[in-house]
């Protein structure tokens, strides 16, 4: 069975005073596997977090369907709404007056854990989070990464089998939010269904098993990091230092080569191909020339997304 | 069952959110010093002004009043789901998100009580106050009453509010003048012209505070006892009201957009 399913999904909203409909989310089609994790890419905007609000039932459709493991979102509420988890990035969603264990035990209610094993469950999420030691201090205490810890916690409270993680790392320093990766690959792990909204392209690389970039309520492309980045192969790079004005005019005049560029630092410079085969003429040309010191980058997801989305790409 | 469990949860975070407005200190010091001589003002102006008679209906009523007043506020803690960000996740929960809210915000319900009864007793002992009637012993029980049927009241108000919380604050200021300058807390129901006085019988306070009267002053209990069930019944009926639109509203939030996520 399918763990997320859509078909022409539709979001508009009436903005009022006779302005035509905004779209948030225009006919997206997409499924997913029982335990993959995906991640969806865009700017702000884009219609990542309206489709996880309709994937979440706190939010219909206008047109189209969408399905959590079979049930539809839109009229089988309370058959989808045991099986989901949502946890979202910055302070909201925690009760910060309550103790850790005392905001579990709220929800652990709440998703109608029984009595006689939510103490075991909240013990185990709290020891799995890290968060043993600090259960029972006040929530407004804790820092960044430990609140985030501690929503993922609660993302789990009703042991979901689809988590939405709507910027899940956002704010977080470096080191939590390595921590908190490694949580979501334990969860993989277990099996559970995660689809990831970020902005984070590492985070993206580093967890997803495929990522779809979404821009303008549309799904623009859905494949692995990697083959995203296949994307624009053809645009590698190749940094050289040394050369002169001959071998300059020679490089551009290469087949696939796009343009040849000072470097931003230093006094090298930089090739852009827009083929990939044109690769191995360039490096031997440079290498009968005397070239010796050679740099090939691969792009990285933020480039594909750049590329994908144009200019609106570091807007995020 | 699991509803009654939901409550409890929510009791505690509505006990943490009253503790964060006040500590035993400010709760003397500030809340009951401002409300008691606010109602002490009221029953100083009926000695002024007036007769034995004219001191003890303001101070019974100023004195119960000060739990309506109290539990009004539960209109505005109906919609701190909102502020804290856990309103869409009180709505994707597969228990109904009911008795959470109930839970977070019947804490002004014993606020409520609680400030009523010690308002009664600081202007009983300041004023001399001893009432007449036997069934002076069930007027805690009628406070109780008329506590809970403004708090389902505030229930219904903060409902309609959830989209519109930034409107909160006058809200619960018009609301609470209007139920104290109407429903026979400083000036009979009867001053008031018909069609004042056929709203204020569809509102919390005025039934009670009729039955409390009755009972301190020594009437006929048939006639405690109508006004008190009067004063459950429209309890309940804005119980029943709040309810639907609570449910309603918060539900109707997936068909226009207006729950967001963080």
């Amino acid at each position: 069975m399918l763990a997320i399913e859509t078909h022409a999904l539709t979001r508009s909203y009436d903005p009022g005073n006779g302005r035509a409909a905004i779209v948030a989310l225009d006919g997206v089609s997409m499924s997913m596997e029982e335990g993959e994790v995906r991640g969806l890419l865009g700017p702000n905007g884009a219609g990542k977090t309206t489709l996880i609000k309709i994937l979440s039932t706190v939010l219909l459709p206008t047109s189209g369907w969408a399905r959590v493991l079979g049930h539809d979102v839109a009229t089988a509420t309370r058959a989808v709404r045991p099986l989901i988890g949502i946890v979202f990035g910055g302070d909201k969603g925690l009760y910060m007056r309550l103790t850790a264990r005392q905001n579990l035990e709220y929800w652990a209610a709440l998703y109608q854990v029984p009595v006689s094993q939510t103490r075991a469950r909240v013990d185990q999420l709290l020891a799995r989070t890290g968060l043993a030691e600090r259960a029972d201090h006040l929530v407004q205490t804790f820092s960044r990464g430990m609140k985030q810890r501690l929503h993922l916690a609660r993302g789990l409270v009703g042991n979901a089998r689809i988590l939405y993680l709507d910027e899940p790392t956002l704010g977080m320093d470096p080191m939590a939010a390595r921590d908190f990766r490694q949580i979501v690959r334990e969860l993989r792990q277990e099996g559970r269904t995660i689809l990831i909204t970020t902005h984070d392209m590492t985070e993206a690389e580093a967890l997803c098993d495929r990522v779809a970039l979404i821009d303008h309520g549309k799904v623009l492309a859905l494949e692995t990091p990697a083959r995203l980045s296949e994307y624009v192969a053809k645009f590698e790079r190749i940094d050289f230092d040394g050369g002169d004005t001959e071998l300059l005019q020679r490089l551009e005049g290469q087949p696939g080569v796009s343009a040849v560029k000072k470097a931003a630092v230093g006094s090298g410079h930089r090739i852009e191909l827009s083929s990939e085969h044109a690769q191995q003429n360039v490096l031997s040309l440079l290498v009968a020339r005397g070239i010796t010191s050679i740099r090939t980058s691969r792009p990285s997801l933020e480039e594909v997304y750049v590329q994908l989305i144009g200019d609106r790409g570091l807007t995020v | 069952m699991n509803a009654l469990r939901v409550f409890r949860q929510g009791l505690v975070v509505g006990y943490r959110d009253f503790r964060d407005f006040w500590s035993l200190k400010s709760w003397v010091f500030g809340w009951m010093l401002r409300i008691s001589t606010n109602a002490v003002a009221w029953v100083l102006l009926g000695r002024v002004i007036g007769s034995q008679a004219r001191l003890e209906y303001l101070l019974v009523g100023n004195a119960i009043a000060a739990g309506p007043a109290a539990a009004l506020w539960a209109s505005n803690a109906t919609t701190w789901a909102r502020y804290d960000g856990t309103h869409p996740l009180l709505v994707i929960a597969p228990t109904s998100l009911i008795p959470a809210v109930m839970g977070r915000t019947s804490i002004w319900l014993f606020n409520g009580l609680m400030t009523a009864t010690v308002t009664f007793v600081l202007l009983a002992l300041a004023f001399g106050y001893q009432p007449a009637g036997s069934g002076a012993p069930l007027v805690p029980l009628v406070v109780l009453v008329v506590c809970a049927s403004t708090y389902f009241f505030a229930l219904f108000m903060g409902a309609l509010l959830s989209n519109r919380s930034r409107w909160r604050n006058m809200a619960l200021d018009i609301a609470g003048s209007f139920l104290l300058a109407f429903c026979g807390v400083s000036v009979p129901v009867s001053f008031w012209p018909a069609w004042v006085q056929s709203l204020v019988a569809l509102l919390p306070v005025s039934h009670g505070l009729q039955a409390a009267r009755v009972l301190l002053e020594g009437g006929p209990w048939g006639e405690a006892w109508r006004a008190l069930l009067l004063e459950l019944l429209v309890g309940a009926g804005w119980l029943v009201l709040g309810l639907f639109t609570m449910d309603r509203l918060f539900n109707g939030g997936r068909a226009d957009g207006s729950i967001e996520l963080s």
